[in-house]
């Protein structure tokens, strides 16, 4: 396995993360959040094969069985009772997906080039976890967009689930060695959240009859 | 620093609870399930003793540590555990009464009852565990096992207003609280190099040591990020909008607990991590200044437009943790210490407001708008009391604690020279007097309202006993503390310099 694959990977989550975010269909927002995941336990491992870091692997297998098979389950169990397609978000389908594409393929390139504000150590500019870096903090960066322009809870959650996911890179890419307690606690912690927040959501969904965030304003500021 | 002792306290404190959690909720589903109430009580007491026998240790000037590195417990650590398993004891003893007659009026089922007993439980075990972690991930992972152990009990009532704020909350802090992760990835990462060879993890006790090691730009954007988490779980402006719909509404007793105790966890990960940076970059104490200033304003601002009850407490909790922020971010002797005092004296008064609001929805049968009360104070002398020391004690009046603490910050900030800051302390400090004054006259000794005169005749009365008598034991002890707050002194000095023992493990 060579360098080359890790950078290849690293696309290939950042396109998958898109479509995560930018599918109307919930169900296929699961699937493609399902390729997002399936895409992070390969980086996990290429990484580990690279670095020679076996301790990694149980990474791996924890992180599958938390976000590729758990998480993906529960959000498709939930979108059952919902109507197929998401509450219209606040900005259109062609003009979200081409302004998120152009902002993430600027923000890509602006945190490989400005890498060294961000990452601490020598190591850490070169390649291949330069690109991997920089792909962290977009996938980070497309999480906080998916929070702040959807309005329907799934892609909300979505969009948590991305957040975390590209801030478990950063983790990944910047520190070789993790107590395998510490990185088993944060990947349970996330299937908790997306836990909660789904059973409030369906919760929601019964007593307000629509998972639209946006409706949720009963309490005043 | 003397040698840490090793010990299995610690692990009490965390086990036993979260044990205790699983034991209720079997409860429930037995023939026992009445045997909840009783049974929370019992080992809330037991983890009382044990954080006593634990914090006498600490005080004697040792520390304590658990599983190698893995937990350790300083004279701050100490502090935060006794606050946390003295008030849930009282916020238990509370809810037992009050949930029992919201049971009765239907409000709540049994087997959520359980539930409620259990993440009770759940939350104090959390809580002793993001005190006494070292590691600096799992602060991030207890930290966010305190937020999921709430989150039901905020929607407890499962209405749309609860709802929505269950979910606000649990949205709202857990992305902050992600930010912080990344704040303390970033240190951690750029600590590596530092730490020993095959270091697995980042101790907060090592913060001061690499505090100065690593480079400025990342040092300031990590403790940037973490600030933003931290400043999110304690509710600080603008990170606050979970806050009050959290706490007003949850089941009153709960919000004591949310806002006594949930929101002090911000305030200590930040005395742990961002208080040793700041002594080393002066930017960090104008940022957390400027912060807790603009927070400190427009939470007392909204609290003075507010006409439920709970909500103006939300707010003023807003408000008065910022006092707290503002202390801890100077990173000097006597803004920490006064930084704690408060958040000690924070505690008490607003679990003592927040229950006292409890007795009052109790009495009247749910009301909470100030425009529905009124002349409360003939028929519920004993709550009146509490409320009007709670009041006065939070608006910082002599001879009640709040007045120590608030001018000990006032001190500690004007030594700094940050006198801009000082002025907005001092402001915010007569508005809160102005507002919950006025609402406590409102409430108790205006004219009664028609809501009120509604009632049957009767039956508005003082609460029983079980009720009072959490907030009767926390006024008097706003009046002991601010009579004779040198009873304090050991313990928050004692905390303090814990809190700069670890800084100074890099400055020499």
């Amino acid at each position: 396995m060579t360098e080359q694959t890790l950078v290849t990977l690293t696309l290939a989550i950042l396109i998958a993360s898109i479509a995560a975010a930018e599918i109307r269909n919930l169900k296929n927002t699961a699937l493609a959040y399902m390729l997002h995941s399936i895409f992070l336990c390969a980086i996990i491992i290429s990484y580990a094969y690279i670095k020679d870091n076996p301790s990694l692997y149980l990474w791996a297998i924890t992180c599958f069985i938390t976000k590729v098979v758990v998480l993906p389950y529960m959000i498709l169990r939930f979108v059952r009772i919902l109507p197929p397609v998401e509450h219209r978000p606040i900005i259109g389908f062609g003009i979200s997906l081409t302004l998120v594409s152009i902002i993430l393929v600027v923000f890509f390139y602006l945190f490989k080039k400005y890498l060294f504000l961000l990452a601490p150590t020598e190591a850490a500019m070169q390649e291949p976890v330069r690109s991997l870096l920089a792909g962290a903090f977009t996938i980070f960066a497309l999480g906080i967009w998916t929070l702040l322009t959807r309005r329907d809870a799934v892609k909300t959650v979505i969009g948590l689930a991305l957040l975390e996911n590209g801030v478990h890179l950063v983790l990944l890419a910047l520190t070789p060695t993790l107590r395998e307690t510490t990185m088993i606690g944060i990947l349970t912690n996330v299937v908790a959240v997306v836990f909660l927040l789904l059973f409030l959501s369906s919760n929601i969904y019964q007593v307000f009859g629509s998972t639209d965030t946006v409706k949720l304003s009963e309490l005043k500021r | 620093m003397a040698e840490p002792i090793q010990s299995f306290l610690p692990l009490i404190l965390i086990l036993l609870p979260i044990l205790g959690a699983i034991f209720t909720v079997l409860f429930g589903f037995s023939k026992f399930k009445n045997a909840r109430e009783i049974t929370t009580l019992i080992i809330l007491v037991v983890e009382f003793f044990v954080a006593i026998r634990l914090a006498a240790i600490v005080f004697a000037g040792n520390t304590v540590t658990a599983l190698g590195q893995g937990i350790f417990v300083d004279g701050l650590s100490a502090l935060i555990i006794l606050l946390v398993d003295g008030m849930v004891i009282l916020i238990t003893l509370q809810s037992i009464r009050y949930m029992k007659h919201e049971r009765e009026l239907g409000l709540v089922t049994d087997g959520r009852l359980t539930l409620y007993y259990a993440l009770i439980l759940l939350f104090t075990g959390t809580m002793n565990w993001t005190v006494s972690t070292n590691h600096m991930v799992m602060l991030y992972v207890a930290m966010e096992g305190t937020t999921l152990a709430t989150a039901l009990l905020v929607a407890f009532y499962r209405k749309r207003a609860s709802l929505e704020a269950g979910y606000k909350y649990v949205l709202l802090v857990v992305v902050g609280i992600t930010f912080a992760l990344l704040g303390i990835v970033l240190i951690f990462s750029a600590a590596y190099p530092h730490l020993k060879v095959g270091a697995h993890a980042l101790l907060l006790t090592e913060i001061g040591r690499i505090a100065q090691l690593i480079p400025k730009n990342i040092a300031l954007l990590g403790v940037a990020f973490m600030t933003v988490g931290f400043a999110t779980k304690a509710g600080l402006v603008p990170f606050h909008a979970w806050l009050p719909d959290a706490h007003s509404e949850a089941p009153s007793p709960i919000s004591a607990l949310l806002s006594g105790l949930i929101i002090n966890i911000g305030a200590y990960a930040l005395a742990r991590t961002v208080t040793i940076f700041a002594p080393t970059y002066n930017s960090i104490v104008i940022f957390i200044a400027i912060l807790s200033s603009a927070s400190m304003l427009i939470g007392i601002f909204l609290a003075l437009v507010q006409d439920d009850l709970k909500r103006m407490l939300a707010y003023s909790s807003v408000s008065q943790i910022a006092y707290v922020f503002e202390g801890l971010g100077l990173g000097t002797y006597l803004g920490i210490y006064g930084g704690l005092f408060h958040l000690v004296n924070h505690t008490l008064i607003k679990g003592l407001l927040f229950m006292s609001v409890g007795a009052i929805m109790y009495a009247t049968g749910g009301l909470r708008k100030i425009s529905q009360l009124g002349g409360l104070a003939k028929k519920m002398p004993i709550t009146a009391f509490c409320f009007v020391v709670g009041a006065l004690a939070i608006g910082g009046l002599p001879p009640f604690n709040g007045f120590m603490s608030k001018f000990t910050l006032f001190f500690a900030v004007g030594e700094q020279g940050i006198y801009w800051a000082m002025v907005i302390s001092i402001l915010t400090g007569l508005l809160t007097l102005a507002c919950l004054v006025s609402a406590a006259y409102r409430v108790f000794w205006r004219a009664p309202s028609k809501a009120i005169n509604d009632l049957e005749n009767g039956e508005l009365k003082e609460v029983p006993f079980l009720m009072y008598f959490s907030i009767v034991l926390l006024a008097l002890l706003c009046i002991l503390i601010g009579v004779y707050p040198q009873i304090l002194y050991p313990i928050l000095d004692n905390a303090t310099r814990a809190v700069l023992s670890i800084w100074s493990l890099g400055s020499v």
